[in-house]
């Protein structure tokens, strides 16, 4: 119980700090990574515990998102923005909190209809045809005449201040907590060290893995449900390549088969990244005004990974878990 | 005929380009068990080579673009991959995601995100007639390309040394060692042979499009990864035969499908490629327990 209030303190904290401070652009910088914490913690859950690479998780933040994004507009925009939906989605409007939700359900429904006819194909193929599932998703999206601009969205309510977007990411670090602790984590990850031991042992990892795909898939959905409520307005172009490697380099970095590891990966690359993000834009000191180039950001996630994987394979964490009960009691015997 | 004639020539041209494309993955997956997305930035550097014909020759530029890919192909491999090489999977393909977000931006910082236009062997771009059919000379150069590639990794991997070493590390790394093949040297040798068709696909990319930007290949990489996933882990013919089905189909595809469903077409590719991996999930090239174990 300990580890989960030591998980939930290493979030809590240092929000109350951004709170205590005030400054938007902080708190801007802290939702998004929020949101993109959520996702790790939501790519873990699979990734981590099956030892399979989802190189396709992305597809159902996009799911979520398009979800979510298309049931919160106002329905008094919608026939001017979209007039090609259907009937009851351009008639219907959901407060924001429902819209996350429902990204979240339809994620996971996805998922189970995708995943169950693929739960046979060993781990090295699994992580390529998810890849495919992804590429088909942003053909999907990019092509869809949701309006006049393709598949774009926009004109979603900004509801995902930095209040709102905390209890989901409680949510879901308990969620991702439980699963790790129950039988069925435990399989998975036996499926993980050995697949045909584990097999001999029983267990059937074409099962374990759907289930774990499926709650893996909501946590994608509700962050990206999040993330259409943050940003407002957005395009198939957001949720491809790029999202897939941020999210692998924070979970890797932090330990893959951590959870604690995927909260402080994320930690110290959104800390890095949006540092250079900062200084690509330009900042000045003294009248001393300059700005790294473009892509600078970029490769100093590159070499964050890189570094990690080539001093401490595992991750920062490896496989350990933080425990504050753990380093209290380290801390009195010294 | 003309038409289907047309059309034929096209889809055997793509087909042999993604075949390329999966020839350098499957090269470096079937020795170091590496699936390496970093291949992809091989090829972008390659296509960024051409620009140097503006100032040299055009044979020194090819030389200068092989070399160039395939020195920083072994330099991935010993900078980043020798060190960690007995990790798990996993591992090596998360480090080759760093590796190629590290070689994409700098080429960004480089370049810029505009692309560069190229202007080289302009002839390729002309048509060939032959009474009234028109061929791009890029088409033939393409084919020619992979004949040759093929050719030469066919004969290296059968007559030569290093392809008998590189053919038992495939078949079984460790026993491959206890005989007495040194691990480094092999896996090295298939990098360098990897970065010989990266360089040669990025080059006829960037001819295709008539440009080099930083993300040239991006999109080839993975094509090469559902090829070889097509053809089956582990085996470097199948894998060449699996991109070329895919080349094949994306080509008939665009034929076949109707107009309104046109703009999805490599999802219907994609699709396709998912369903026969449901009904052969060891892939279509490889016999039945022969496959990839972890």
């Amino acid at each position: 119980m300990s580890r989960l209030f030591t998980l939930l303190g290493l979030v809590i904290v240092p929000l109350l700090l951004i709170t205590w401070v005030g400054s938007p652009w902080l708190s801007g910088v802290a939702t998004s990574s929020l949101i993109l914490m959520i996702m790790v913690v939501g790519l873990h859950l699979f990734s981590g515990n099956s030892g399979v690479l989802a190189f396709g998780h992305v597809a159902f933040v996009e799911i979520g998102a398009y979800a979510c994004g298309i049931l919160t507009i106002p329905s008094i925009a919608k026939p001017a923005i979209f007039p090609n939906l259907p009937y009851f989605l351009a008639h219907t409007t959901i407060p924001p909190q429902a819209g996350v939700l429902v990204g979240g359900v339809v994620a996971a429904i996805a998922a189970a209809i995708l995943f169950f006819p693929l739960r046979r194909l060993n781990a090295q193929a699994l992580s390529i045809v998810t890849l495919a599932l992804l590429l088909i998703a942003n053909i999907f999206f990019s092509n869809i005449r949701l309006s006049s601009s393709g598949g774009s969205v926009f004109r979603v309510p900004l509801a995902a201040t930095l209040w709102n977007v905390v209890p989901w990411l409680l949510a879901a670090l308990l969620l991702a907590f439980l699963f790790q602790r129950s039988r069925l984590g435990l399989r998975l990850r036996a499926s993980r060290e050995d697949e045909f031991a584990a097999e001999s042992g029983g267990i059937d990892i074409g099962w374990t893995r759907l289930i774990a795909f499926v709650v893996s898939a909501a946590i994608m959905g509700v962050a990206g449900g999040l993330y259409a409520l943050s940003i407002g307005s957005f395009s198939s172009a957001d949720f491809y390549i790029d999202l897939t490697i941020l999210l692998f380099a924070m979970m890797v970095v932090g330990g893959m088969r951590s959870l604690s590891g995927a909260v402080i990966g994320t930690a110290v690359i959104s800390i890095v990244s949006n540092f250079f993000s900062k200084l690509q834009n330009g900042v000045s000191v003294g009248d001393l005004a300059f700005h790294v180039p473009s892509g600078t950001a970029n490769v100093s996630i590159a070499l964050c990974m890189i570094v990690v994987l080539l001093f401490r394979s595992e991750g920062l964490m490896r496989d350990l878990e933080i425990n504050v009960a753990d380093l209290w009691s380290k801390f009195k015997s010294n | 005929m003309i038409f289907f004639l047309q059309n034929l020539i096209d889809a055997v041209s793509l087909g042999c380009l993604y075949a390329l494309f999966a020839l350098s993955i499957a090269m470096i997956f079937g020795v170091a068990r590496i699936v390496n997305f970093a291949n992809g930035d091989l090829m972008t550097v390659g296509g960024f080579s051409l620009l140097l014909s503006g100032t040299v020759g055009s044979v020194p530029t090819l030389l200068a673009g092989f070399a160039a890919v395939i020195v920083l192909s072994l330099a991935m491999e010993r900078f980043a991959f020798r060190k960690i090489i007995k990790a798990p999977m996993p591992t090596l393909m998360v480090m080759s995601l760093g590796v190629s977000l590290l070689i994409q931006n700098i080429l960004l910082i480089a370049f810029g995100s505009r692309p560069k236009g190229i202007l080289f062997a302009q002839f390729l771009t002309e048509p060939l007639r032959f009474g009234e059919l028109r061929i791009s000379a890029l088409n033939v150069v393409t084919i020619a390309v992979l004949a040759v590639m093929g050719g030469g990794l066919v004969y290296v991997l059968k007559r030569t040394s290093v392809g008998v070493q590189l053919r038992a590390a495939a078949e079984d790394f460790q026993m491959a060692r206890l005989v007495g093949v040194r691990a480094n040297w092999v896996v090295a040798s298939s990098f360098a042979i990897s970065g010989v068709m990266a360089a040669a696909s990025g080059m006829i990319l960037a001819l295709q499009v008539g440009t080099a930007s930083y993300n040239l290949g991006g999109r080839a990489v993975i094509l090469g990864f559902i090829a070889t996933v097509l053809g089956g882990l582990g085996s470097i013919a199948g894998a060449a035969l699996g991109g070329f089905i895919i080349g094949f189909a994306t080509v008939m595809a665009q034929i076949f499908l109707p107009e309104a469903v046109s703009p999805f077409r490599d999802a219907f590719v994609y699709a396709a490629v998912i369903l026969v991996l449901l009904f052969r999930p060891q892939g279509l090239f490889v016999a039945f327990g022969r496959g990839v174990r972890a």
